[in-house]
């Protein structure tokens, strides 16, 4: 009786739902962005330096927790994760630069660095090389399926994302971030419990 | 143990009213004759083979893909778990269950993706190609069984009277309805709007309800005395009915969300609440006044019926509760319903003979209950022993039948094809209803 008020219960939340139908949280993390602070800005590189984006801690250029992305209901039994981050770019000073961008995932428990391999990992990363006065796009997107070990650091307590962006070069450029998704899918069925 | 037993019987008996394949291939429409008593008392007087035999035995081949297709069966969730979890899908159980008499071809698929947009503006959810979420279309309207005018009766045995135009019969009823998930109207403004609020509570349920019990028909049918000057026929009839109800089972399942100040659903809370009578836990019990007339002119018959003039039912059982934190009750409760509230039906049929002896026959139908409305228009050709049907219907969204039959001594054998269009999706939807007829 319990078993089958609980599968009745669950397929009142499933009514429009189907084996094969996924619910897609996209969350627009870049509309929580407080103004442009941090998401559009002139950088003077002296040599190489690397920021770190979303600016958890008020510095750009020390690595920090990332977004912390939690309180949502597909986080259980996640069956895919998405990102997709965009980023305008260009050198605006005389010398050539190059530039290397790191999309960082973790657990929510990793507040500290999420750049520094302890517990975080590497979902996708891209380079660029841009000459004095060009401009280009960085474009970083990954999608990971259900059995994918980095799902696992994505918890019922959520999970962290962040962008290290590394630059060598004697420069400076001006960067604005345009787009900053992240896409959850959950398949409602993963949840029915056994008999 | 016994709560789910109650509510899958009364269930199972009441899909037992369904309409007849005859009247499936025509669109929907339902004749003139005596079988048409339960919605015009009039025609219990009218000869039952002025517009050919009502029908036979309904062969539930809805069955066939509740027990077998994957996509459709809840029974491989207990026999076949992976099978279950990788094809079955809600909406298509939902619509065949709804028509058990009918083989769905094409069962409605739910949609690939639900897309919830977050951004700090709030939630917005599509179906994935951008449209706003229409949860409201699969609402099951009124609740419970109470109130809703009792179905036809099966099983009917008339009982001899010796009195002309004066019927008794017995018989036995059921029903079921309300099936459905129905958003508050909260959730069903915000979903259309595209966006959920902030800090808002939102909830949605799911109802169903159905009953069965016994019945005694006293109805007066009679046809009137010619008229000088005029060609046709009228026939007026009244109808008492009064039950006694033996099963009740009137189910919701609530469950309720706040979002946060992003507008972002938080967790899902769940509250049921189940009225149920069964032999020894209750009864109920209640009566209804139904009137109606018919006409029969030149090569037409029109009527005009109008069932529960005034109504009374009451049911006594038990009200179980679980307001979703763990905490249930099960306490006695009784409802009550006494309403002027009446069901309209009207309906017509013409009979054409062409050169050569065949026959074409027109008809349609048309009722208003409980805020509902429904319609339908179908035609018949009748060549030798062969029929063809087809119609259209109105039921909440257009419905298409076609159909043939063979007419032989003793026997006869319907198919229809029809149509309908899916709660949420408006898939058009096909199936298959057969039946047998035997009339001695």
């Amino acid at each position: 009786m319990k078993k089958l008020l609980l599968l009745l219960a669950t397929l009142a939340v499933l009514t429009a739902c189907s084996a094969h139908t996924l619910v897609v949280a996209d969350l627009d993390l870049l509309s929580f962005a407080q103004g442009t602070e941090g998401l559009e800005g002139d950088l003077t590189v002296p040599g190489s330096m690397q920021v770190y984006i979303p600016d958890a801690d008020d510095n750009l250029a020390t690595p920090d927790g990332g977004e912390l992305i939690s309180d949502l209901p597909t986080l259980d039994e996640l069956h895919g994760l998405g990102i997709d981050v965009v980023a305008d770019v260009e050198n605006t000073g005389s010398g050539p630069l190059d530039l290397q961008a790191d999309f960082r995932l973790a657990p929510a428990s990793d507040s500290s660095n999420i750049y520094d391999g302890a517990g975080d990992t590497s979902l996708t990363n891209t380079s660029l090389h841009l000459e004095a006065g060009a401009s280009g796009q960085v474009h970083l997107e990954a999608h990971l399926q259900k059995g994918d070990p980095a799902l696992d650091l994505v918890t019922g307590d959520g999970f962290r994302v962040g962008v290290e962006l590394r630059v060598n070069g004697s420069s400076t450029i001006h960067y604005q971030i345009t787009g900053f998704h992240v896409v959850l899918e959950q398949r409602p069925f993963d949840l029915i419990p056994e008999p | 143990m016994k709560r789910l037993w109650i509510l899958l019987l009364t269930a199972t008996l009441g899909v037992a009213s369904a309409q007849g394949v005859r009247s499936l291939g025509m669109g929907g429409v339902t004749l003139p004759g005596p079988w048409a008593a339960g919605l015009n008392p009039a025609y219990a007087a009218y000869p039952g083979d002025a517009y050919g035999p009502g029908g036979g035995f309904d062969l539930p081949l809805g069955l066939i893909n509740l027990a077998l297709r994957p996509s459709v069966s809840p029974l491989y969730y207990f026999t076949d778990f992976a099978t279950f979890k990788s094809n079955f899908d809600v909406l298509a159980f939902l619509d065949q269950v709804s028509r058990p008499y009918e083989f769905m071809i094409n069962p409605p698929s739910s949609p690939d993706k639900i897309v919830l947009h977050v951004s700090a503006d709030g939630v917005q959810i599509t179906d994935g190609s951008g449209k706003p979420f229409q949860l409201g279309t699969y609402s099951g309207g009124k609740s419970g069984a109470a109130g809703l005018p009792l179905p036809q009766p099966f099983l009917l045995i008339p009982i001899p009277t010796g009195l002309s135009g004066l019927h008794v019969s017995l018989g036995a009823f059921t029903s079921a309805g309300g099936f459905g998930l129905n958003p508050s109207p909260a959730l069903s403004r915000d979903l259309a709007s595209g966006s959920l609020q902030p800090n808002t509570e939102y909830s949605f349920s799911l109802t169903g309800a159905a009953s069965a019990g016994v019945n005694v028909n006293l109805d007066f049918a009679t046809p009137l005395p010619a008229i000088p000057g005029f060609e046709g026929k009228v026939y007026l009839g009244g109808q008492l009915e009064g039950f006694y109800g033996l099963l009740y089972a009137d189910a919701e399942l609530t469950g309720t969300t706040t979002t946060d100040d992003h507008g972002a659903p938080g967790p899902v809370t769940y509250s049921n609440r189940l009225f149920y009578v069964y032999p020894g836990s209750g009864n109920g019990y209640g009566g209804r006044l139904d009137l109606g007339v018919a006409l029969d002119y030149q090569s037409g018959t029109y009527g005009l019926g109008v069932r529960n003039l005034f109504g009374y039912e009451s049911w006594s059982g038990v009200l179980h509760t679980n307001d979703g934190s763990g905490h249930s009750s099960d306490n006695s409760h009784t409802i009550t319903h006494a309403a002027f509230d009446p069901a309209v039906y009207a309906n017509g049929a013409y009979a054409q003979t062409l050169a050569g002896g065949d026959v074409v026959l027109y008809g349609a139908d048309a009722s208003y209950a409980a805020g509902a409305f429904s319609a339908h228009a179908g035609v018949e050709y009748q060549k030798s022993i062969f029929r063809l049907r087809g119609g259209l219907g109105y039921e909440n969204g257009l419905k298409l039948g076609l159909g043939a039959g063979v007419k032989l001594p003793g026997f006869s054998f319907d198919t229809a094809l029809t149509s309908h269009q899916a709660p949420f999706s408006g898939q058009m939807v096909f199936g298959l209803a057969a039946s047998l007829g035997f009339n001695f």
